[in-house]
C-alpha cells in the first residue's frame, strides 16, 4: 500500500486502496445477482436518459464500430486539444484545491486511447524590480543609488530627477494567461510589487501561478492619489513570461527608460472657447492590447498664438512591439468626465512626421450637444393589432460619425443609457449626446412579461426580445431638446433543429448557444467598434429530439452536450450565423457525431524519494477540452469529471460540423 | 469474509435477491443540494472578467424525486435593488446517492454588466415551491449558489467598495 505523500499533495492514495476493496465487492455481488441482470438493462432501456449502445458494427456506420457495447468513432479529425483542468475545492485535493490550468494534449491517438493528464504544481515566480540607469556625460549607463541618479549622472531620456521608491509607488503587476486570447475567459493573476528586504530603491512581486505562457502588464498602483514629484512615477509597460513546469522562476527585471515624445496640441479659439481644452489628459495606447503605455498629462496653461492655444507637453512613454517596422502606438486626448466630446484617437506614426514636435490639431471644434429623450419599445400583437409596447432595457449609442469634425478624425464617442423597466416612464431614456450620427446597440431587460407573461407551464419562460443593433441613428445639431425618438426592438430568432444519435432520437440533451470568441484590434476597442457579442441562450431536446433556442443576432458556438452518462460526445457546430430581425433559423436534422474516447488519469507530479511515487492521482477534478476554430479562437467540445480514482473517460466528438 | 455468506447462499439457490420495500414514513421536504465541491466557477473568490467574456455558472443539484421537478434560476445582485433575473430552467431531480445533475447557465458579458462589482446568485427549489412570476415562496426550500463578479471595463480598478451589500429578500 502507499503512503500518503508530503504535504500538500492530494489524499488519493488511501482512496485508491478503498476502491479496490470496493471494486472487488461490486464484482462479487454482481456474479451473485447474475440472474436479474438482463432485468436491470430492460429498465435501463426504458428510462428517459439515452445511452450509446450497440451490439454490431453495422448499428454504428460506415465510420464507426461497435467497442464494448459503444458505438465509437475511427478516428478525430484533428489532432490535438487543449485541456482545461479544475481542481474541485475538496480536502483531498490538497493545495491544489481550486486550481485552474490548462495542458495541451498533442498527438492524440487517433481512434482514441489512454493519456494521463498531468496537472502542474504552480510555480512560485518572483520577479526583482529594478529602476532603469541613470548615464553620465559620456553617455555611459550608471547604477542609482537609493533610487537617485548619483552625481554627475541623469535619467537617459533627460526627464527631470526624481527618486524611484518602491515602497513610495509600488508597482501593479498583471499575468495573463495566454489562454485569454484563444477566447477562453480566463482568470488573471494581479500582485502589487513591495520594497526588496528593505530596500525600496528596488521592488519585488511574488506570485503562484500555473505553468505557461503570460502577458505582463506594469503600472503604478492605480489606486494611489496624486504623486508627489520628487518621486518618479514608473510608467506602464507591456512584457511577457514563461513560467516553466516544476521549477521555480526567479528574474529580474529593470523597468524601462521612458522616451519623451515632444507634443503639441493646437486648439483655435477662433471655432471655440479659449481654454477649451483645459483639464484634458493625453496618454498613449499600446496598439495591439489597446493597454496605456504611457503616462497620463493633463492639458493646463496653453501659450497662446494669434487664436491658437498650444498645449505643450512632454509624454512619457515606453515604445512596444512593432507590427512590420510600424509602431503601433495610439495617442489619445480624452475630456474630463464632465464634458460632453469625444475621446480623440491618433496613429502616432502619423504625428510629427517632418521632425519637432508632434502636433495634434485633429480636435476643431466642440458641436454644443443636444438634449435627447426617447422610448425603448417592442412590437406585439394586442387583440389582433400590431401595438408598441414600451419596455426596459439598456441601450448604448456609439458615434460612427460627429458633426464639426473633419473627416478621418477618429473620434471615439459613446454613452450607455438605461431605459426604465416599469412604471409611468417604462422605456424612456435620456441623454446629452453630440450631434452625428450612431450606431444603437439595445438590450432588453428583465422578462418582458408585459410581452409573454410567464408561466410555470412555459418551456421557455425568458424575454422574448433580441439584442438589437442599428445603424444611422442620426442626432441633429439642433434643437438642443430632441423629443419622441423611437427605437424598436427586435425580436429574438428561434434556432431550431433535430439532434440524432445512432440509437435515434436524442432526448434531454442540453442546448447551448454562445458567441463565437472575436480577436479584435486595439483601436476598434477604442473606438468602440468591436463586434457585436450576442448574448447566450440554452435548451433541452425533447424526446423527438427536437429543440428551440431564442436567439440574438451574431455568430454562434451551437454545442449540443448530451448527458454525462449516455455515452454519446457532444455536437459543436462553430460560427452559426444569425441574423437581424431573422424570424427563424432552422438547422434540420444533426446527427451526433460519433465518440472517440480519451481516457487517462488525472495526476499531479509527487517526488519519488521523499513520496515514493512519481504521481499522486487527483479525484474529481474538472476536465473541459478545447479544440481550434477559426480566426485563433477555440470552441469547447467535450466536458468530463474525473472519479474517485482520478480516472477520467473524455468522449471527443469525431469530428466538428463545420 | 462474512459478506460472502449471502451470496454463497443466493448461487445455490439460483435465484436472486429483492430487497425488502423501503419503510416510508410521512413525506418530509428535503431541500435540493448543491455540491459545493464541483460549482463552476470557483466562489471561494472574485473572478474579474471583460465584457465579451462567456463563462458556465455551473452546478450539481441532488433531490429526492418524490419531491418533484426541480426549477432553477440565475440572478444578477438577487435581493439587492437593482436584481435581475437572468435565466432559469427546469431540471429533473436526480437522486441523493446516484450522479449529480448539472444545472449549467451560460452567461456573456455585455453593456448591461456595466463596470464594476457583481453578485450572480443560482437558486435551486422545487417547481412546486414557486409563485405565478415563478420566484420561491419557502425560502427553506431553496438551494443557493453565490459568485462575486468584478466587470472590468475601464482601466481604473473596482474595489470591494464598487461591490453590492449582500443580502437577501
Amino acid at each position: 500500500m502507499r503512503r500518503c505523500p508530503r504535504r500538500g499533495l492530494p489524499a488519493s492514495c488511501a482512496v485508491v486502496s478503498r476502491a479496490v476493496v470496493s471494486r472487488a465487492v461490486v464484482s462479487l455481488v454482481g456474479l451473485w445477482l447474475g440472474a436479474c441482470s438482463e432485468m436491470a438493462d430492460d429498465e435501463a432501456l426504458n428510462g428517459a436518459e439515452p445511452l450509446n449502445r450497440c451490439s454490431v458494427d453495422v448499428e454504428c456506420g460506415a465510420e464507426g464500430r461497435c467497442d464494448g457495447g459503444r458505438c465509437l468513432g475511427e478516428a478525430l479529425e484533428y489532432d490535438s486539444v487543449l485541456v482545461e483542468v479544475t481542481v474541485p475545492v475538496t480536502p483531498s485535493a490538497g493545495s491544489q484545491a481550486g486550481t485552474r490550468s490548462f495542458r495541451t494534449l498533442e498527438d492524440l491517438p487517433q481512434g482514441g486511447g489512454r493519456v494521463e493528464v498531468d496537472v502542474p504544481w504552480f510555480s512560485p515566480v518572483t520577479v526583482q524590480l529594478s529602476a532603469p540607469p541613470c548615464v553620465d556625460g559620456q553617455g555611459e549607463p550608471v547604477a542609482r543609488v537609493a533610487g537617485v541618479c548619483p552625481e554627475g549622472s541623469a535619467s537617459a531620456s533627460g526627464r527631470e530627477p526624481c527618486r524611484y521608491d518602491f515602497g513610495r509607488v509600488p508597482l501593479e503587476v498583471t499575468f495573463t494567461p495566454a489562454a485569454r486570447s484563444v477566447g477562453i475567459a480566463t482568470e488573471r493573476y494581479t500582485v502589487l510589487s513591495s520594497c526588496a528586504e528593505g530596500d525600496c530603491s528596488a521592488g519585488v512581486v511574488r506570485a503562484s501561478l500555473p505553468p505557461g505562457t503570460y502577458d505582463l502588464y506594469l503600472r503604478p498602483d492605480p489606486s494611489l492619489a496624486e504623486l508627489d514629484a520628487a518621486y518618479c512615477e514608473p510608467v506602464p509597460e507591456l512584457g511577457a513570461l514563461t513560467v516553466p513546469v516544476a521549477a521555480g522562476l526567479s528574474l529580474d527585471y529593470r523597468l524601462g527608460e521612458p522616451a519623451l515624445l515632444p507634443v503639441e496640441v493646437h486648439w483655435d479659439t477662433s471655432h471655440g472657447s479659449p481654454g477649451a481644452l483645459e483639464g484634458w489628459r493625453l496618454d498613449m495606447l499600446d496598439g495591439i492590447s489597446a493597454r496605456r503605455i504611457s503616462r497620463r498629462v493633463t492639458l493646463a496653461e496653453p501659450q497662446v498664438d494669434d487664436a491658437i492655444e498650444r498645449y505643450v507637453v512632454a509624454l512619457e512613454y515606453l515604445p512596444t512591439a512593432q507590427s512590420a517596422g510600424t509602431a503601433t502606438e495610439l495617442v489619445r486626448l480624452v475630456p474630463p468626465d464632465e464634458v460632453v466630446a469625444p475621446t480623440v484617437l491618433v496613429e502616432r506614426s502619423s504625428l510629427g512626421l517632418f521632425g519637432g514636435p508632434a502636433v495634434l490639431d485633429q480636435l476643431t471644434a466642440l458641436p454644443a450637444p443636444v438634449e435627447v429623450e426617447g422610448q425603448l419599445l417592442a412590437r406585439a400583437e394586442r387583440s389582433g393589432n400590431a401595438q408598441l409596447i414600451p419596455v426596459g432595457g439598456t441601450l448604448t449609442l456609439i458615434a460612427t460619425s460627429l458633426d464639426g469634425f473633419p473627416a478621418g478624425t477618429l473620434a471615439s464617442y459613446q454613452r450607455t443609457l438605461t431605459a426604465a423597466g416599469s412604471g409611468a416612464e417604462q422605456g424612456v431614456f435620456r441623454a446629452t449626446l453630440l450631434p452625428g450620427k450612431y450606431r444603437l446597440r439595445a438590450l432588453p431587460s428583465g422578462s418582458c412579461s408585459e410581452l409573454s407573461p410567464c408561466t410555470a407551464e412555459d418551456t421557455l419562460c425568458e424575454c422574448p426580445l433580441g439584442a438589437t443593433e442599428l445603424e444611422g441613428f442620426t442626432v441633429a445639431p439642433s434643437p438642443a431638446l430632441q423629443a419622441g425618438k423611437t427605437v424598436e426592438l427586435a425580436w429574438r430568432t428561434r434556432l431550431g433543429g433535430r439532434v440524432m444519435a445512432t440509437t435515434g432520437s436524442l432526448a434531454g440533451a442540453a442546448v447551448q448557444a454562445t458567441a463565437v470568441p472575436t480577436r479584435t484590434t486595439a483601436l476598434a476597442t477604442a473606438l468602440g467598434m468591436e463586434p457585436f457579442v450576442p448574448r447566450a441562450a440554452a435548451a433541452a431536446t425533447q424526446g423527438d429530439g427536437t429543440f428551440e433556442l431564442r436567439v440574438d443576432a451574431g455568430d454562434f458556438n451551437l454545442a449540443v452536450r448530451p448527458p454525462a452518462t449516455s455515452g454519446f460526445a457532444w455536437l459543436v457546430l462553430p460560427g452559426v450565423p444569425v441574423g437581424l430581425g431573422e424570424a427563424s433559423l432552422e438547422l434540420g436534422a444533426l446527427q451526433l457525431p460519433l465518440p472517440v474516447p480519451l481516457s487517462g488519469a488525472v495526476r499531479v507530479p509527487a517526488d519519488p524519494e521523499i513520496d515514493g511515487m512519481d504521481y499522486a492521482i487527483l479525484p474529481g477534478a474538472m476536465l473541459r477540452a478545447f479544440v481550434a476554430a477559426a480566426e485563433g479562437t477555440v470552441v469547447q467540445v467535450a466536458e468530463t469529471t474525473a472519479d474517485a480514482n482520478g480516472e477520467f473517460e473524455l468522449l471527443l466528438p469525431a469530428r466538428l460540423e463545420r | 469474509m462474512s459478506f460472502l455468506g449471502p451470496a454463497t447462499l443466493a448461487s445455490a439457490l439460483g435465484g436472486c435477491l429483492l430487497a425488502e420495500p423501503a419503510e416510508l414514513g410521512p413525506g418530509i421536504r428535503v431541500p435540493p443540494v448543491i455540491d459545493p465541491a464541483t460549482v463552476q466557477p470557483i466562489p471561494l473568490r472574485v473572478h474579474t472578467h471583460e465584457r465579451r467574456d462567456t463563462i458556465h455558472f455551473a452546478v450539481d443539484v441532488w433531490a429526492n424525486e418524490a419531491d418533484g421537478k426541480l426549477i432553477a434560476r440565475l440572478y444578477r445582485n438577487y435581493g439587492l435593488g437593482d436584481q435581475v433575473t437572468i435565466d432559469m430552467k427546469r431540471a429533473d431531480p436526480a437522486p441523493f446517492g446516484g450522479t449529480p445533475g448539472t444545472i449549467d447557465f451560460p452567461y456573456t458579458f455585455t453593456e448591461v454588466d456595466a463596470d464594476g462589482c457583481y453578485q450572480f446568485s443560482l437558486l435551486v427549489t422545487h417547481f412546486d415551491n414557486v409563485d405565478d412570476d415563478l420566484v420561491a415562496i419557502d425560502q427553506a426550500d431553496v438551494a443557493l449558489m453565490t459568485w462575486w463578479i468584478n466587470v472590468e471595463v475601464d482601466d481604473v480598478p473596482n474595489s470591494l467598495a464598487d461591490c453590492p451589500q449582500l443580502g437577501a429578500p
